[in-house]
């Protein structure tokens, strides 16, 4: 049938598009779930605002946003740090002494699931990659160049129960940060049921009229 | 009502146009949903025109604000996001549906006479809508944008003797910088309009010499039908399909059409690690890089680009119908389809010498295509008329000669 | 082809076969209005700006007989710490015949007037006189309620929702009973 061939040929020319997600190397991310939950975006909301936002900042993402996340304005004001609630998460550390430290500035974190492939995943991945070597020296294998160092103590830790909590953060801070890249993700996806039951509603009908009207032509 | 339609009517052809050109326009009654594109086409222009308004209300073409700009539309414009969606969506969904628009001419052999002056316009369309394409992708500043344009740019060095100066007047700068990035917008507002001009002067064309149809030759006044209701109705019912596609991608993936490089923003001092242009650039990049000098390769992309204009003269058989009748030029077809699928493959892979090679082939066998074509084509048709043409295609021809007769009879 | 042609050429009820098109017309009209919100609606204040719809202010440092001109919504608001000759002559008169109106449904603490500092017949700012204020643009005048005494201003100063937090401090832009 020819409508079946024009739409699956549009449908295979637009996802000619995923070709470029081949080309970048698949690194080996850890394979997990990261969460949608308010609450583990919230849990991951404390984690980051109590360490990455030491050195990062998440310029984007505004005080007041946190109220999105489920935070109540007093849950958030111990954060403000002097700072008003409409303007952006900034890092505890100024941009001279990061550079001193780091001899950088350490990203902007708004974005980041955004700004890798498999963003999340990413994150999670790069948190847990911590190594240490036989000369004691701890390496990232996911990141060897990371100037950030094993923040949760990952690579030294023996105890199991403590090893599953720190997953447990390293998966709270993705959805953290899943949300925080794409914070209208959620209102998107349900739109966008609704607007493809539309569609394809309409497109029923369209069909029964054109049907119809062909058929006049016998 | 009636009235004022026929005060309009005394002084401008309303009436008549609606009736000629919407109405009864007669439209082959065997169009196959093939020719649904250049209407979906047509859609997704005024998509983005107007997505594009509404996002230029909220963007500042600023290179120390164009990256915070777009965050700000992206979380705290009312549906930002959803507008923003569908324009860089939409510039994916314009460049597949154009595509299959010049695919079908091309096997169905729609740009020979009397239509090249259709094949010319829609070659400057896919041009205009290249280099649109191209300026608005560095507008969100980001690293991609970026170095796109800085790499697209330098391209024109290859101009001799001024090519350092012209790189610099089209930058407006040494590097791509805030006056590349302001100009960029204020073209990347223009051309579409220039577009839709275009559009109307492709229209008028089609008006005047009547759509192609899938048998190849002109079909007598009892095989057209009224344009409305039955295509009015058969392409609103291919927009609601096409609909329900670009909403998915919209909706459920629209990330995927923007690079993760470009969600950092522009840093002059660090290119990412591997640049990739667009999906809908892809193979034209992959010649440009099977080429190992810059002059050649720049001739070679752009020739990829405009090759498709001399069309009409390359393919010499008389054989109607396109591909449907010509089994020669059916595999042609089929076989150029598949190179150009290679080429995109290869353009977004990091170059390695297996892959360079295998894109000097692809490339040599897609202007193998064109330059042989001449050459097979009338082979082809000897041979096609010496082993008799199937009964469906000579009663055609012999329909189309009386239709001729009758017309010169009058 | 004309429509009589078609109605002798398909059998059935020539109602029945228009529910259809009519039918597929409203669903597809209903779904270009709704398509067309997002847009409408993307003009109106972001979330950054509504976000600042609100302000507080301190009023502490507000000397009595004072005015303070602060922002908010991008207007000027006047804030005015009004002496108890002021709240008196205030309370006593009704205002001018163009827009009477007592000086208790103009305050919420006698002692503060605040108004939309904006002359309500074309919008400039009025300056500040020691009788009330005086609009440099054409020559309106108000008293110490921000009431108009003399045209062609059509209305008193306009006022807008705020409330006390506490002593020392007014939230501009809310009521008490919003939250």
């Amino acid at each position: 049938m020819k409508l079946t061939n024009a739409t699956l040929i549009l449908l295979l020319t637009f996802l000619l598009a995923p070709t470029q997600l081949l080309a970048s190397e698949q690194q080996a991310l850890r394979d997990v779930e990261i969460g949608h939950q308010p609450e583990e975006i919230k849990r991951g909301a404390l984690v980051a605002l109590n360490l990455c936002v030491l050195c990062h900042s998440l310029k984007y993402v505004k005080y007041h946003n946190l109220q999105e996340i489920g935070f109540l304005p007093n849950e958030i004001e111990p954060f403000l740090r002097g700072r008003e609630m409409s303007q952006g998460i900034l890092s505890s550390t100024t941009h001279e002494s990061a550079n001193d430290l780091f001899g950088m500035v350490p990203p902007d974190l708004s974005l980041m699931a955004k700004a890798r492939q498999n963003g999340p995943r990413y994150i999670y991945s790069l948190l847990l990659a911590y190594h240490e070597q036989e000369n004691s020296a701890i390496e990232n294998t996911l990141f060897p160049d990371v100037k950030m160092p094993d923040v949760l103590g990952y690579s030294v830790e023996e105890d199991e129960t403590m090893r599953l909590e720190m997953e447990q953060m390293a998966l709270d801070v993705s959805a953290f940060l899943a949300w925080a890249a794409d914070p209208r993700a959620e209102e998107r996806r349900s739109m966008g049921k609704y607007v493809i039951a539309y569609l394809v509603i309409l497109t029923l009908m369209l069909y029964l009229v054109k049907r119809k009207t062909w058929a006049r032509l016998g | 009502m009636s009235k004022i339609i026929q005060w309009i009517d005394q002084r401008f052809p309303l009436t008549t146009f609606v009736k000629h050109d919407l109405g009864e326009y007669p439209t082959p009654r065997n169009l196959s949903y093939w020719w649904n594109f250049g209407f979906l086409a047509g859609f997704v222009l005024v998509v983005q025109i107007i997505s594009g308004i509404f996002l230029a209300m909220h963007y500042k073409a600023d290179a120390g604000l164009a990256f915070d700009s777009v965050d700000h539309i992206m979380r705290e414009v009312n549906y930002g996001w959803l507008i923003r969606y569908l324009h860089s969506t939409g510039a994916s969904a314009f460049f597949a549906v154009i595509y299959i628009h010049m695919a079908r001419t091309l096997y169905y052999g729609s740009y020979r006479a009397p239509r090249e002056l259709m094949w010319w316009t829609g070659q400057v369309l896919l041009l205009m809508l290249m280099a649109t394409a191209f300026m608005g992708y560095l507008l969100p500043w980001g690293q991609m944008s970026y170095w796109g344009a800085q790499v697209i740019t330098s391209l024109f060095r290859a101009t001799p003797f001024i090519g350092d100066e012209i790189v610099i007047w089209l930058r407006g700068d040494f590097a791509v910088g805030d006056a590349t990035l302001t100009r960029f917008y204020a073209l990347h507002y223009l051309f579409p309009f220039l577009i839709f001009g275009m559009v109307m002067i492709h229209l008028i064309a089609l008006h005047y010499v009547k759509s192609s149809n899938p048998s190849g030759i002109n079909l007598a006044a009892k095989d057209n039908i009224p344009f409305h209701p039955y295509f009015t109705v058969k392409d609103l019912y291919g927009l609601g399909l096409f609909l329900i596609i670009y909403c998915l991608f919209v909706f459920f993936s629209p990330e995927l059409f923007i690079e993760p490089e470009n969600n950092i923003p522009a840093n002059p001092m660090q290119t990412p690690p591997h640049i990739v242009p667009e999906w809908y650039f892809l193979p034209f990049y992959a010649i440009l890089r099977s080429v190992p000098d810059l002059l050649g390769g720049v001739l070679a992309m752009g020739t990829s680009v405009i090759i498709f204009a001399a069309m009409p003269y390359l393919d010499r058989s008389k054989i109607p119908g396109g591909a449907r009748y010509r089994p020669i030029y059916r595999i042609m077809f089929y076989l150029f389809i598949i190179d150009v699928a290679v080429l995109t493959y290869l353009g977004a892979q990091p170059p390695t010498e297996l892959l360079t090679v295998v894109g000097q082939v692809a490339t040599f066998i897609y202007f193998a295509a064109f330059v042989s074509l001449p050459f097979v084509s009338k082979a082809e048709e000897k041979w096609l008329r010496r082993r008799g043409l199937p009964p469906a295609i000579e009663e055609l021809i012999r329909c189309e000669a009386q239709e001729r007769s009758a017309k010169s009879g009058k | 082809m004309s429509e009589s042609d078609t109605d002798t050429l398909l059998p059935g009820d020539p109602e029945r076969r228009h529910f259809l098109e009519k039918t597929t017309g409203v669903v597809a009209g209903a779904g270009v209005a709704a398509a067309a919100w997002p847009f409408i609606s993307s003009m109106n204040p972001s979330t950054d700006i509504l976000s600042k719809a609100t302000v507080e202010i301190d009023i502490s440092k507000i000397e009595v007989g004072e005015l303070k001109t602060v922002e908010w919504q991008g207007k000027p608001i006047f804030i005015l710490s009004r002496t108890d000759e002021q709240i008196s002559s205030s309370q006593a008169s009704m205002g001018s015949k163009i827009d009477p109106q007592a000086d208790e449904e103009r305050v919420l603490r006698p002692e503060w007037l605040v108004v939309i500092g904006l002359c309500t017949h074309l919008g400039c700012v009025p300056t500040r006189k020691p009788e009330g204020w005086f609009c440099p643009c054409h020559g309106s005048r108000y008293d110490n309620s921000g009431r108009v005494l003399r045209g062609p201003a059509p209305h008193n100063l306009h006022l807008l929702p705020y409330y006390f937090i506490s002593d020392e401090i007014i939230l501009l832009g809310e009521t008490k009973e919003q939250i």
